[in-house]
């Protein structure tokens, strides 16, 4: 075997200019595959997200309108001393158990300060509750209350949240609350 | 090269496949709906009513979360507890049959109506769907066996009404000793005069648990004769401004028949009149809830438990009751039919002073079975009818049965345990699916 002929062979553990060239094209196209779909991705992942954050609040507000009965939990009749609002009737504190003079003191205060409304609820950002009464043998809408901010903020992402809590054997509640 | 490059592209996107956020929120909220509507209708003390009324859980889904505004669709269904259409399948005569229809018309307890459909049914291919099989007079049941076993399986139960008069027909049947757990020992001359129930369960997975508390709790029906008379013949003064119209019924046990009248038309509450001492006259103003007795021969209490307004009235037995000789086997020669297991606890009735079951439950693997000593050769009493009800009852099938139940593609279902106690504790699982008409 001649001399030149023994300089074009490869080594063990070495590869060819072409498997090398191969390699990197592979390497270049899964990294920009990646970020192809990372930054297609990323938005709509930021958006879910904060979705998710809003749909988050929403939950927690209902879930304290309707399973919590506030701080005091007669902070319907000494508003005053108001640090947390709920309306879960105290007297029976039973879960979906709502009391009717609670909706009534926190439409009162609504119409008065839906700042103060906000600030109990512990809400940053602003929310609209509505809250249908039914009678419960008819199924038909008996009163309808409504707390809305007064300059609500147009945001691309809201959340509405549907709850039902019993007010007594004969009238039940639909409450929905916006995020918005 | 820009070909490789695109061809690697796909070649990714066949096997990483693009990122996806997937919040299951929509689940979730519908995880709350159903658990809010449950609770919702709970505490307006509606739930037990929507458990067995597929109409009023409809209209009030459909008042509360209409499927045109929200895609949902509801189903329900109830476990663990007696249906509300009940199926017998009777191994027995027409004249037995159309008895048996007569002892269950009616039947009503914590507020709703059970009714009970009795096709006739040979043993060689039970007919089904049934939640009990009931087989009336005696019968070689061996070559039955797997039959009853099968139909078993399902957690429907059987229910024989038969005496024997051979030592054979217990010993050398299967079905007599491996479903119904039966073992003969003896005939012995007999001049029994009362049964009474061996003793009150210990709790309630005691075998005697169930058939001793629909005996003592559900309200039996009595009904009224259609006519109807405007006096009622009495010991006590009935004011006429109360009542115009009264329909008569009677009430019987302990071979004796009590007299009642219904008030048809009250201004007032509704009430009954009774006679409690057998002479034919009322002696007892009743209203719902009342407790009185019967004095003819021993006294047993009772309580009035509903007055419906259609001629017919339920009326609960207290404890403790006596039948007066349950088996008819006074001045008889008796086989003395024993449990298997050598179990005492599994005797629910005995006769007195011989101390010879007449009814004996057996609760197996399989499923749950009671042999009752045939107390029809001398007529019906109410509180043998009672018994009956009560062993039929506790051996019907209890699982899960779809009360509102469209053909719900994908959704989710919300547990909840309920209970009632109008006339009877009564504990069951009620679940609430709400979904889809359409997969997602």
């Amino acid at each position: 075997m001649s001399e030149g002929k023994k300089s074009k062979r490869i080594g063990k553990g070495q590869i060819s200019f072409a498997e090398y060239l191969v390699a990197v094209v592979v390497f270049i196209a899964f990294i920009g595959y990646f970020s192809f779909q990372l930054v297609n991705f990323l938005p709509a992942y930021l958006g879910q997200i904060r979705n998710e954050r809003v749909r988050g609040e929403a939950y927690q507000l209902s879930e304290l309108l309707i399973n919590d009965p506030g701080f005091p939990i007669n902070w319907h009749v000494n508003i005053g001393a108001t640090r947390r609002i709920g309306l879960s009737d105290e007297t029976r504190n039973v879960t979906n158990l709502i009391s009717e003079s609670k909706i009534a003191q926190l439409r009162t205060q609504c119409s008065g300060s839906y700042a103060n409304v906000k600030n109990w609820m512990g809400s940053e950002n602003d929310f609209s509750i509505s809250i249908t009464i039914f009678n419960s043998n008819t199924g038909l809408p008996v009163s309808v209350y409504n707390c809305v901010p007064v300059n609500p903020s147009v945001r691309l992402i809201n959340t509405t949240i549907r709850r039902f809590a019993a007010i007594n054997s004969t009238h039940f509640a639909e409450l929905m609350l916006q995020v918005i | 090269m820009i070909t490789v490059v695109i061809i690697l592209f796909i070649a990714f996107s066949i096997f990483f496949p693009g990122f996806v956020y997937r919040s299951r929120w929509n689940e979730a909220y519908v995880v709350l709906l159903g658990r809010d509507t449950i609770l919702t209708v709970d505490r307006i003390g509606k739930l037990y009513n929507f458990s067995f009324s597929a109409n009023s859980l409809q209209k009030y889904l459909d008042d509360t979360l209409p499927t045109n505004k929200t895609n949902l669709i509801g189903s329900s269904e109830v476990d663990g507890t007696i249906k509300s259409q009940l199926t017998i399948a009777c191994n027995c005569t027409e004249q037995q049959i159309s008895a048996l229809s007569e002892f269950f018309s009616g039947l009503r307890f914590n507020g709703r109506e059970v009714q009970v459909l009795i096709p006739k049914s040979n043993l060689d291919v039970i007919n089904q769907p049934a939640d009990v099989l009931l087989i009336w007079g005696y019968k070689n049941l061996n070559p039955y066996a797997q039959n009853i076993k099968s139909f078993l399986a399902g957690g429907s139960g059987v229910v024989e009404i038969m005496d024997f008069s051979d030592i054979n027909q217990v010993n050398n049947d299967n079905t007599q000793r491996e479903i119904f757990g039966l073992q003969a020992s003896g005939i012995t001359a007999s001049d029994e005069l009362s049964d009474k129930f061996t003793r009150s369960p210990s709790n309630a997975s005691d075998i005697i648990y169930s058939p001793y508390k629909f005996f003592y709790h559900i309200p039996f029906p009595l009904k009224t004769i259609p006519n109807t008379t405007s006096s009622v013949p009495s010991d006590i003064p009935i004011p006429p401004s109360n009542c115009a119209n009264f329909t008569q019924g009677n009430m019987t046990f302990s071979k004796t028949s009590f007299k009642f009248w219904d008030c048809v038309s009250s201004a007032g509450a509704p009430s009954v009149y009774f006679d409690t001492n057998a002479n034919g006259l009322a002696d007892a103003s009743l209203l719902p809830g009342d407790n009185f007795n019967l004095t003819k021969i021993v006294s047993y209490n009772f309580t009035l438990s509903y007055i419906d307004g259609m001629r017919k009235i339920g009326v609960a037995f207290r404890a403790n009751f006596t039948f007066d000789d349950f088996g008819n086997f006074a001045g008889t020669s008796v086989l003395n039919v024993a449990p298997r297991d050598g179990d005492d606890g599994k005797i629910l009735v005995r006769t007195s002073p011989g101390n010879f079951p007449v009814v004996i439950l057996n609760r197996t693997s399989v499923g749950r079975a009671a042999w009752v000593a045939d107390f029809s050769e001398d007529g019906y009493g109410d509180d043998e009818k009672q018994l009956l009800m009560s062993l039929i009852l506790w051996s019907s099938n209890k699982r899960a049965i779809g009360i509102l139940s469209p053909n719900l593609r994908a959704g989710f279902l919300t547990s909840y345990i309920n209970t009632a106690n109008q006339d009877m504790f009564e504990v069951y699982k009620f679940n609430l699916g709400l979904g889809f008409p359409f997969g997602r």
